[in-house]
């Protein structure tokens, strides 16, 4: 077949069945005999694929591509020799890496769940316009793409790893980061983003984070001994606040405001009995719920902590406070540690310029705070 | 509290109030300002509750917590009445010796009173303190006198009787004409003529009209607005009822910030008494008029103070503005005509009406009038909130008020207007406080957000702030806002970090060029000012982030990134 309809996920189900090296090899570059030219899209899923063994551990070269045409035999017949050499001194597939097999296997799983994922990306991201071999692979060497890959796949790498190790048990943030090798911080990070997209759930009471469904998408629906969820919302508070408002125009934005302020943050469920009680089309609810930048649709710590980054604040250097603060609680603006402990929300001026640049924990202002006083403030909250 | 049924039960009320009290009396005023509560002046208020309860002195000594003095730097600030004996940095611990030592025995006690820091004279009183000193307080001078949340302390200074005045001596046509002619111009950022837009909106053909006040105060290092309407929020409110009678409207909103509890609490309690007194409701004052308030709050984000954004907010919308053709004074809340005016405005009423434009007019410059509030922050000595006169020039404010800069460093530059305003350099600082003067030379005054920037301050690092203020407070409605923003802030990113290619400075020339014509709303319009000004003062801050050895602009990346 053509070098272009050779798929990442035939390549990665090679090496899930235990083979040791893929090679491809197929028409030279400008040679292609449809419009298409498909050896470049090789090209693009060869340069992907090498990374993405890089990102789970293995030797990349255990992925190649050449150019060969089918009136260049000899060619063939050295290029093949020299893969198998190299493929004997690697040794067999993650042995040769020392990777314990069953985490090889888990590995290549996440990987091969992600491959339609990776596609959809590469298609709106990761495409690429380009004319020669050489901007191929410069553009794929380059730190654009690099940052690029680990925004869009690397992250969701991870998260997959986290969802499938959830699966098997509820963890805490501590264990996820052994088994997974990455720091408790990063750990949170994913786990931010996995709760966002309604993947997983906290137990805040035993401090562990279960996955909220299986791979098909159900949900799971274990005894309350076992299962993790999130404090349901108290709806006789919820209820009131909608009554107090109710029948007068423009009130959304009230109710939103005040079960914000009272529950700090918003469910699925308190969404929806809104848009019920209100009789506001639920679409409408979120477009503002989702505008403002209060309104979290996430569960908020125990304190909540901004740094003002107003511009007197700025001037007087909130942004190295800012980055101190950041590194203590290893979260970044918008987002909530691992052990519900802290969120950081975006500073919005409060008006105390004359205290800037200042630290503001659950509304109580600490006032000219350098960056090594940070951690001092923070010390006196549990 | 009685219902008041005319003007001269408003007048025997107040005499009544007067006559109670006793002009010798002490009285402790308590700054509780954001900034001095933000140095736990509640500590200090409890104390000084505690310590009068203890020497049972309630009849003697009265507590008032106030609005902000403006002197936020050296808070928590303390005043004691009637002398004006003012006390900085006050804490717990000083609060008995206060009541025994200056209360009681009206003596000063050297250590808590000002000393400047150049010349080492002290200030045991307000007036002498050369923050105070060279300032012209109208607005915010009864903010030391008054308990913020007690309607009678304004009654006792003579609250609502403007109002009283204006629903009884003036027809709503007069009261319009004296506004035009105090030529009030608008303090929440274009300096549009007050009377003129409350014209338009009286005028429009439409029964139903609003009056609304504009407490957004999104700007970052504004406070002012909060200052006033903490501290006197019925100054405010008296302004809009007056507007509301000349405007011919029934209804106002408040439109104001949801994370200030102070704030929030103050203009519920003023509203609540208000209404009790019969100063809003039916038949105000027994006059006939009658006039309603509803307070909406805006959830953080900074485009919902532009007009028809905060309009389609109050209606439970997005704040999304519209485009310019259709005027809010025509067709604004609920597509009715809508007069929407800034706090300070607001709060202007009253004293224009009680002494009249030709007061009003002599105040200022010519064709700016009045006082101006000022928050100044930043490298500044004295940072707070100042209040001075038209035509006082940016060095006065900074130096003789300001205190001049910390740390013996050297004052570079100067910005006004926020993130849509401009920066000036350190020798233009004899330009007057003019709305016109100022434009002029590149800083749009704005709210009225002074920020002093000193040597280590970087031109485009400061302008970078601003538009990564602005990515984030765009609505995203239109696409050469939401997008220009997004483009000028990657090529000031890689400037301040000196990756700027050749061409950077052409390229952001251009693209504030298209965005100033093509945006919908004043937020993209002008969100390039500050770059502009910046530009126009300080190029070689720009072209020193310009890296010779990156290859020049490629016209092709400013379309859609390869992301
Ligand atoms: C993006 C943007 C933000 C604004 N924010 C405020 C604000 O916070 N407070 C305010 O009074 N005016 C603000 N304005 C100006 C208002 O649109 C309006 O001009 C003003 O409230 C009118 O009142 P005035 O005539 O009394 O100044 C803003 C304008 C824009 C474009």
């Amino acid at each position: 077949m053509c070098t272009g309809r050779v798929d990442l996920a035939f390549i990665f189900r090679a090496f899930s069945n235990g083979k040791d090296g893929v090679f491809v090899g197929g028409c030279w570059p400008g040679e292609c005999h449809y419009i298409t030219e498909g050896n470049y899209l090789a090209l693009s899923t060869m340069h992907i694929g090498r990374k993405l063994l890089e990102m789970i551990g293995l030797d990349p070269e255990r992925l190649r591509l050449e150019w060969i045409s089918a009136s260049e035999g000899s060619r063939y017949a050295e290029v093949m020799n020299d893969f198998s050499k190299k493929m004997k001194a690697s040794g067999p597939i993650g042995k040769g890496e020392g990777i314990d097999p069953e985490e090889l296997n888990l590995r290549l799983e996440a990987v091969q769940n992600l491959i339609p994922y990776i596609k959809l990306v590469e298609r709106e991201r990761l495409r690429v316009t380009l004319k020669s071999v050489e901007e191929y692979n410069e553009f794929f060497a380059s730190d654009e793409f690099d940052q690029l890959f680990q925004e869009l796949i690397g992250d969701k790498f991870q998260i997959t790893r986290i969802m499938a190790l959830l699966r098997k048990k509820p963890c805490s943030n501590k264990e996820l980061s052994e088994v997974l090798g990455i720091s408790p911080s990063e750990v949170s990070r994913h786990l931010n983003t996995a709760a966002r997209q309604g993947l997983g759930r906290v137990d805040e009471s035993r401090n562990l984070i279960a996955a909220a469904c299986d791979e098909n998408g159900n949900t799971t629906t274990s005894d309350s001994s076992d299962s993790a969820v999130t404090a349901a919302p108290d709806n006789d508070t919820i209820d009131q606040i909608i009554h107090e408002h109710q029948g007068k125009p423009g009130s959304l934005i009230h109710v939103l405001m005040e079960i914000q302020s009272e529950n700090h943050w918003l469910s699925k469920e308190i969404l929806d009995r809104i848009s019920e009680k209100l009789d506001v089309p639920l679409s409408r609810v979120m477009q503002i719920a989702t505008f403002y930048k209060t309104f979290s649709l996430s569960p908020k710590g125990r304190h909540e902590v901004h740094v003002c980054t107003g511009t007197s604040c700025h001037l007087r250097g909130a942004s190295h406070l800012m980055e101190s603060v950041q590194d203590l609680m290893g979260i970044r603006p918008g987002e909530t540690d691992s052990d519900a402990k802290f969120s950081l929300g975006n500073g919005n001026c409060l008006g105390c310029c004359s205290l800037g640049p200042e630290i503001i924990v659950d509304g109580k202002h600490h006032g000219r705070v350098t960056p090594a006083m940070a951690e001092e403030v923070l010390k006196n909250y549990a | 509290m009685p219902r008041i049924n005319s003007a001269t039960e408003l007048e025997e009320l107040r005499k009544g109030l007067l006559s109670k009290r006793d002009p010798d009396k002490s009285y402790i005023a308590i700054c509780s300002g954001t900034g001095c509560l933000g140095l736990g002046n509640d500590r200090v208020i409890t104390a000084f509750e505690q310590e009068i309860k203890r020497l049972s002195l309630e009849t003697q000594v009265d507590i008032r917590v106030t609005g902000c003095h403006g002197f936020c730097e050296r808070g928590p600030n303390v005043v004691i009445y009637p002398e004006e004996i003012y006390y900085i940095q006050v804490t717990p611990e000083d609060v008995p010796e206060i009541v025994s030592q200056t209360v009681l025995g009206k003596q000063v006690i050297d250590r808590l009173i000002y000393e400047d820091p150049n010349t080492g004279e002290k200030s045991a009183y307000q007036s002498d303190i050369p923050f105070y000193k060279a300032q012209m307080r109208q607005l915010i001078s009864n903010n030391t006198k008054i308990d913020s949340r007690r309607i009678n302390d304004y009654m006792g200074i003579g609250g609502y009787s403007a109002l009283s005045k204006a629903l009884f001596e003036m027809t709503p046509a007069q009261v319009l004409e004296e506004v035009k002619k105090a030529n009030l111009r608008g303090r929440g950022g274009g300096g549009f003529p007050a009377g003129l837009k409350w014209e338009t909106t009286r005028n429009a053909p439409e029964k139903q009209k609003y009056v609304i006040v504009n407490g957004h105060e999104g700007e970052p290092g504004a406070t002012m607005d909060r200052a006033i309407f903490t501290g006197n929020p019925h100054s405010v409110l008296e302004g809009l009822i007056i507007g509301a009678y000349a405007i011919g409207a029934s209804q106002g909103f408040i439109y104001t910030r949801h994370d200030s509890p102070q704030l929030k609490d103050n203009i519920y309690r003023a509203l609540e008494q208000a209404r009790e007194y019969g100063l809003l409701g039916e038949n105000i004052l027994g006059s006939g008029f009658n006039f309603n308030v509803e307070v909406h709050f805006d959830v953080g984000i900074f485009v919902s103070g532009e007009s028809s954004a905060l309009m389609r907010s109050i209606e439970g919308r997005n704040p999304e503005p519209r485009p310019k053709y259709i005027r809010t004074s025509v067709s604004g809340v609920w597509d009715k005509p809508s007069n929407l005016n800034n706090v300070e405005t607001w709060a202007n009423v009253p004293q224009i009406i009680n002494k009249g434009s030709q007061w009003y007019t002599s105040i200022g410059t010519e064709r700016s009038k009045g006082t101006k509030l000022i928050s100044l922050s930043g490298n500044i000595v004295n940072s707070g909130v100042v209040e001075v006169p038209f035509g006082t020039t940016l060095r006065q404010i900074i130096y003789d008020i300001g205190g001049g800069i910390p740390n013996g460093k050297k004052l570079k530059a100067v910005h006004f207007g926020g993130a849509m305003g401009g920066s000036i350099p350190a020798r233009l600082i004899d330009t007057p406080l003019d709305f016109d003067a100022l434009k002029k030379v590149g800083a749009p005054m704005g709210a009225g957000a002074l920020m002093v920037m000193d040597e280590d301050n970087n031109m485009v690092d400061v302008t970078r702030f601003f538009l990564n203020f602005l990515t984030n407070e765009s609505c995203g409605k239109c696409v050469p806002c939401r997008e220009g923003i997004r483009q000028l802030l990657k090529i000031m990113t890689r400037m301040s970090k000196g990756n700027g290619r050749k061409g950077d400075i052409e390229l952001l020339e251009e693209i504030s060029e298209v965005m100033g014509v093509a945006s919908l709303c004043s937020l993209g319009k002008t969100a390039c000012d500050p770059l502009k000004s910046s530009l126009r003062y300080f190029r070689d801050e720009y072209e020193a982030g310009i890296s010779d050895e990156i290859a020049p602009v490629n016209e092709q990346e400013l379309t859609p990134e390869r992301v």
